[in-house]
């Protein structure tokens, strides 16, 4: 756990300091410094209009994070918010809830984020409000489950019967029980929108003007890096994300492991 | 009764999208580059947007001595606007409520800037001006100095009333054309069959192969489990679309060892590396699943004790770990089978494969919304179709979920 | 016709230049016995019928088994119009009454089933003129083309509005009345006599009805239940429909007795049996078909020009001692950056006397910062395009004498100078420009990237908008843009179809996006389009040009050329601009 810890630290400093604008990518008009390869001159490298790959790279953490953990707050705020209704209430509200998750998960993922996203406009909204309406379903599912689960403990009947009331039911023992679970589902929810929005770039819907991760992997499909022979950019936004991936995906098997232990 | 609700849902929710005009107006993308007031609203009709619509309800003349204006739809009435947006007059809807009150009220604005006179057939003068503001939503309708523009007029169907005849047609399995001219049931089948030649061999290839690692982190334990388990991370951390296109570049391109060019028979040549990245793709975490699913349901001391006693590796796999599999797999199986006939829509484009994804694709581009909601129709539909099969296949292949009691162990 | 800028299919189509044998005691050409070809497209078509033949690949496609009354002669450059299914033509004094005369040999042959005759052939009648004419003006169906007859044949329009009854009972019965008795601007006078007359004359009739709207088929192979015309198209030209995959292949065969018995001797008969088009999205897999011999033609893409080409975009030795031949067209189209020219930051405001030589300073500032050269290499990725001189291409009537504009050239500290003369120093309270983009693919991001480098050189600040095509186009419709991009490709070799884009009377349609409206350039516009091609007309295009030069409502950027590369063994390629290609001159060489 302790090294993704640090490993995710990383990211979050570059991110922080990515956000205060200190990073700045820059045309190049005169196109001299266009496509140069990692060395002395640029160190990762320049892309086709002479922009760093460097900075551009750096640039994407900070929209790695913002999209992912955008998108992953959204997410599970709404489906421990729907789950909790629908689990706690039951009857009609479970029903109507459970229609709406129903008729949202029937509907192919990647399309209606794809629609939702250009609803949105594209940019860094659109994807991270797309990426969160579309997921919440499976986490108010299991957040469902657990509440209606624990409604069935001794335990909380008992506390019920002592005269407790929903929100102190609530911070007492549905939200400590639901908070492992929402922790993993969020650091899952992050890496997943970290990669969609990789894919939303590539297939023309993503973030607009700033220079993103998945951005740098369609520039270099439409303007076939590959064929060309200019492999870094292709290289520093994959292994950049790799990077960030791994860390998360460290930190979410470490809560996994503490939750099932618990 | 609960999944014909769960299809309308879903129907609903994808008309409300796409009617927002999110992919473009499917109306005005159907009129084409030179669209204009006229061409949009006979578009208008023959999607059934507008219930009604008469071409020539009102005509507008301006002197010669007026400056170049428009007649625009604004807020709660309409606008005289002179070419640089500056507003002349307005009429606001309690001013006028028919064609004919409106035709009044355009004198009485009239003044020494600018004349307009304007016009109305008497079958069209009772209508109301709700009709005149419709269209020019669409365009406002540009005043020539000395000469006569001619108005529409349309009546607008309701959300309401658009939704339900939608849907009941798609009931029928009527799908309609799509913005090419072209049958969308045929589309989707030939589409879609092409798909599954892609996704089905590589979802049982995949599975195979991510049973058979299961397995052996499983059966062999140590050394060999962890270091699958962490090539499974690092494999899953690059981003499939780099994934993609490295490998596509190195053994599609630079090793040359399968054969490029479009699509044409015979197709599986062509199949064959996109199914084998997907393999490569989807291995991994099914992997770590499945070595999940085996790790929970194999006791290990059990597992032991049935070893020492000299039962060989295969045995025990074929009598014991893979019926515990069966069930999770069956499920999965079945719930997986509505997103393989999507195909891969990174895949399709990549590969340039016509299939389901890639024409999905298309359809956003193009604004083709009858084509997304027959789509998205039938996808619902397997979707909870295979749901439901899901969870019978479960029961099926695991005699305990069969029972209520979930105890219930395996003699 | 407007193109998208990522419709790069404008450097894809071949236009080849005609073979001329330059020594005349060459050895006797020997053709293969296989006389097949095979093609690479990008964009696949999507329909064969005339009524939606609005994208480019679909209208050439359909031309090789559609024909028209008119078509070009593509041995001159620019192209020239001849008669097709028309042989002669006679023009009234006032110019609103045109008579054609029907070549007696057209017929029609039908592959397909169920068949619609009892043999394959039919021969051509003038009534197929007019049904295929009115359909494309029925309402109750797509008409792509439709906006070419507006305002031209005398009784269009109320054919039209008759066609959309909302009794569908009505609308056939007026469609069948027109089809019965002809429509006052269409008459059929008798089986191979057609009569046109005209709202106001039009000296580029034969342009107009070249475009693939008129293309003529027989009514019953549109009307059928049975059949269609998108995926069954049914025509009089040399090559049919033999097979098709929509999406990905359309194969072409040879007619047989095209034009007739006699024409089986007749010049124009084709050498080619059969033609594949094979549609291929990705620029490297066109190339590896063509290095194998698989395909006979490659164009050239940003991607592997310099494979091919040297620094001077000639081919490279290796290449040409091989026998590969290089085509290079310089196409019509205009690429520019147009300002909204009723904008109050940076357009020009009839009366605003005081505001409008300041905004134009702007406009010229823009002008001279724009990266024009770095566009050249990124953009268009060093394939060699024709840097605008002005703003009709070389290849348009009348553009040789016109000037190079003074101010479309990277001057940065001119441009410095005009933005602190129009009152913003080193750009200093300008507020950022909107620059509309004509897509969100990777592409289109990069031109917004450019220009906001290139502009922000002298302290302009620019935001890019990606979105989609039609959207851009709206938003400059209905007046709301500051900058946009802006590629604009003429339907016939004419200047008029470019200088529209600055017509008065078209702001507000999908024409004139830009909003210019200037009375003079309006007057002297209107002499332009209603005189035939002549010296008269030139002086016309001179003397517009010179206002735009004035107004500055555009800069213009460049003209796309294509550059398409043929095998050794493939012969008789011609090539012309417009995207044009004839495949009965084409013929394979044994090898």
């Amino acid at each position: 756990m302790k090294k993704w810890a640090w490993v995710l630290v990383v990211y979050l400093v570059i991110g922080a300091i990515a956000a205060l604008g200190i990073f700045q990518t820059s045309v190049d008009p005169s196109l001299e410094r266009a496509d140069l390869a990692p060395g002395s001159e640029a160190f990762l490298g320049t892309d086709h209009l002479g922009r760093s790959v460097g900075i551009m790279t750096m640039e994407g953490v900070e929209i790695a994070l913002m999209v992912g953990s955008l998108a992953a707050i959204l997410a599970v705020l709404t489906g421990v918010a729907v789950g909790l209704l629908a689990g706690w209430f039951g009857g009609t509200v479970d029903r109507i809830l459970l229609w709406c998750s129903a008729s949202i998960a029937a509907i192919p993922g990647i399309l209606l984020v794809m629609l939702i996203s250009r609803l949105l406009g594209g940019g860094l909204a659109g994807v991270f409000v797309a990426v969160g309406l579309v997921s919440w379903v499976g986490i108010a599912r299991l957040v469902r489950n657990e509440v209606q689960q624990l409604r069935t403990t001794p335990y909380f009947l008992a506390a019920r019967l002592h005269g407790a009331g929903f929100g102190q039911l609530l911070r007492r023992h549905l939200l400590p029980q639901i908070a492992p679970l929402a922790g993993v589902q969020f650091v899952l929810l992050f890496i997943y929108a970290v990669k969609a929005e990789a894919v939303l770039s590539f297939l023309g819907v993503g973030i607009e003007n700033r220079p993103s991760w998945g951005r740098m992997i369609a520039d270099a499909w439409a303007f076939d890096d590959l064929g060309q022979g200019h492999w870094w950019r292709l290289t520093a936004a994959t292994v950049a994300m790799a990077g960030l991936l791994l860390a998360l995906q460290g930190v979410s098997s470490a809560l996994e492991r503490r939750w099932s232990r618990s | 009764m609960f999944t014909l609700s769960l299809v309308v849902g879903a129907d609903l929710i994808l008309f409300l999208v796409l009617d927002s005009g999110v992919i473009g107006d499917p109306d005005r993308l159907s009129a084409g580059l030179h669209a204009n007031q006229e061409s949009v609203s006979y578009a208008r009709l023959r999607s059934g947007r507008y219930q009604s619509y008469y071409p020539q309800a009102l005509s507008l003349r301006t002197s010669r001595s007026s400056p170049p204006m428009q007649l625009a739809a604004v807020d709660r009435g309409f606008a005289l606007q002179g070419i640089d947006g500056q507003t002349l007059a307005t009429i606001p809807f309690r001013m006028a409520r028919t064609l004919e009150e409106f035709t009044e009220t355009m004198t009485l604005v009239s003044g020494e800037y600018f004349q307009v006179e304007s016009f109305c057939p008497e079958e069209h003068q009772v209508r109301s001006v709700q009709g005149l503001h419709q269209v020019l939503q669409d365009y406002p309708l540009r005043l020539h100095p000395g000469r006569t523009a001619t108005v529409g007029w349309a009546q607008e169907a309701t959300l309401w009333q658009r939704f339900p005849t939608g849907f009941l047609s798609l009931l029928r399995f009527d799908f309609g054309t799509d913005v090419d001219g072209r049958d969308i049931g045929q589309r989707l089948r030939e589409r879609g069959g092409r798909s599954l030649a892609l996704s089905i061999p590589a979802f049982l290839l995949a599975m195979l192969a991510a049973l058979g690692l299961a397995q052996l982190a499983v059966v062999l334990r140590g050394r060999v489990d962890r270091s699958l388990q962490i090539a499974a991370a690092l494999i899953m951390a690059v981003t499939s679309l780099a994934w993609i296109l490295f490998l596509r570049r190195l053994f599609l391109i630079d090793l040359a060892w399968f054969p490029l060019r479009p699509w044409s028979a015979p197709v599986w040549p062509l199949l064959a590396l996109p199914i084998l990245l997907w393999v490569w793709l989807a291995a991994w975490p099914d992997f770590l699943l499945y070595r999940t699913i085996l790790r929970e349901r194999l006791d290990q001391g059990w597992f032991l004790a049935a070893r020492s006693r000299g039962v060989r590796p295969w045995r025990l796999w074929w009598r014991h770990t893979l019926p515990n599999l069966a069930a999770p797999l069956a499920s999965l199986l079945a719930v997986t089978l509505p997103y393989l006939v999507m195909g891969s829509l990174l895949l399709e484009r990549i590969f340039d494969i016509p299939g389901l994804g890639d024409s999905l694709l298309r359809a956003i581009e193009t604004g083709d919304a009858a084509f997304l909601r027959a789509a998205t129709f039938l996808f619902a539909l397997a979707f909870l179709g295979a749901s439901w099969l899901g969870d019978f296949l479960a029961a099926w292949a695991d005699p305990r979920l069969r029972q209520h009691s979930p105890q219930e162990a395996q003699a | 016709m407007n193109i998208p800028l990522f419709a790069a299919l404008l450097t894809l189509m071949a236009q080849d230049a005609v073979q001329v044998e330059s020594d005349p005691v060459a050895a006797p050409v020997v053709l293969a016995e296989k006389q097949k070809v095979v093609f690479t497209l990008r964009v696949a078509p999507q329909s064969f019928d005339p009524i939606r033949a609005v994208p480019v690949i679909d209208a050439v496609m359909q031309s090789q088994i559609l024909e028209g009354l008119t078509t070009y002669d593509l041995s001159t450059s620019p192209p020239s119009i001849q008669g097709q299914l028309a042989t002669s033509w006679a023009v009234s004094e006032d110019g609103l009454q045109w008579d054609f005369e029907l070549d007696p040999k057209a017929q029609f042959f039908d592959p397909f089933t169920p068949p619609l005759w009892n043999q394959p052939h039919r021969l051509l009648h003038a009534q197929d003129v007019l049904t295929s004419w009115l359909r494309q003006a029925d309402a109750r169906d797509v008409s792509g083309g439709y906006w070419t007859m507006e305002g031209v044949f005398v009784g269009i329009e109320d054919f039209r509005a008759s066609t959309a009854a909302l009794d569908p009972e009505q609308a056939d019965a007026a469609f069948a009345k027109a089809v019965d008795e002809g429509i006052a601007g269409i008459q059929v006078l008798g089986p191979y006599q057609l009569r046109v007359r005209l709202q106001r004359p039009d000296p580029h009739l034969l342009d107009r009805l070249a475009m693939p709207f008129y293309a003529v088929y027989p009514a019953e192979a549109a009307l059928h239940k049975e059949r269609n015309m998108t995926d069954q198209p049914v025509g009089s030209a040399a090559f049919y429909l033999a097979d098709w995959i929509p999406g990905q292949q359309v194969t072409l065969h040879a007619t047989e007795q095209w034009r007739g018995e006699e024409g089986a001797e007749n010049e124009g008969q084709p050498y080619l049996q059969e033609a594949q088009f094979q549609v291929v999205h990705e620029a490297s897999t066109a190339e590896q078909m063509f290095l194998r011999g698989t395909t006979a033609r490659l164009s050239l893409s940003p991607q592997n020009s310099k494979r091919f080409l040297d620094d001077d975009f000639q081919l490279l030795e290796e290449w040409a001692s091989k026998g590969y031949r290089l085509h290079a067209i310089d196409n019509l189209d205009l690429t520019m950056l147009a300002f909204g020219m009723d904008d109050p930051v940076i357009g020009h405001i009839p009366g605003d006397d005081e505001g409008n030589p300041r905004r134009r300073l702007l406009r010229l500032a823009i002008a001279n910062a724009f990266p024009y050269e770095a566009w050249g290499k990124s953009i268009r990725k060093d394939l060699p395009i024709v840097h605008a001189r002005n703003f009709l291409a070389p290849g348009i009537r009348g553009a040789e004498a016109l000037p190079e504009l003074p101010w479309r050239k990277r001057d940065l500290n001119q441009a410095k100078a005009y933005l602190a003369e129009a009152g913003y120093p080193s750009g200093k309270g300008l507020e950022p420009l909107e620059f509309l983009l004509t897509g969100t693919d990777p592409w289109s991001r990069s031109t917004g990237d450019l220009v906001v480098a290139g502009l922000g050189e002298v302290g302009i600040r620019v935001i890019p908008l990606p979105m989609p095509f039609q959207e851009q186009v709206k938003r400059a419709q209905s007046g709301d843009a500051q900058l946009f991009l802006r590629a604009w490709v003429p339907d016939w070799p004419d200047g008029a179809l470019i200088l529209q884009n600055f017509y008065g009377e078209l702001v507000g349609t999908s024409v004139n996006l830009g909003h210019m409206a200037d009375p003079e350039f309006d007057e002297l516009f209107r002499e332009y389009r209603s005189l035939a091609e002549g010296e008269e007309r030139n002086k016309l295009a001179q003397a517009l040009c010179a206002r735009l030069e004035k107004l500055v409502p555009a800069v213009p950027i460049d003209h796309r050329r294509s550059m398409i590369l043929t095998q050794p063994w493939l012969d008789g390629v011609n090539i012309a601009v417009q995207e044009l290609f004839d495949l009965r001159s084409y013929r394979v060489l044994a090898h």
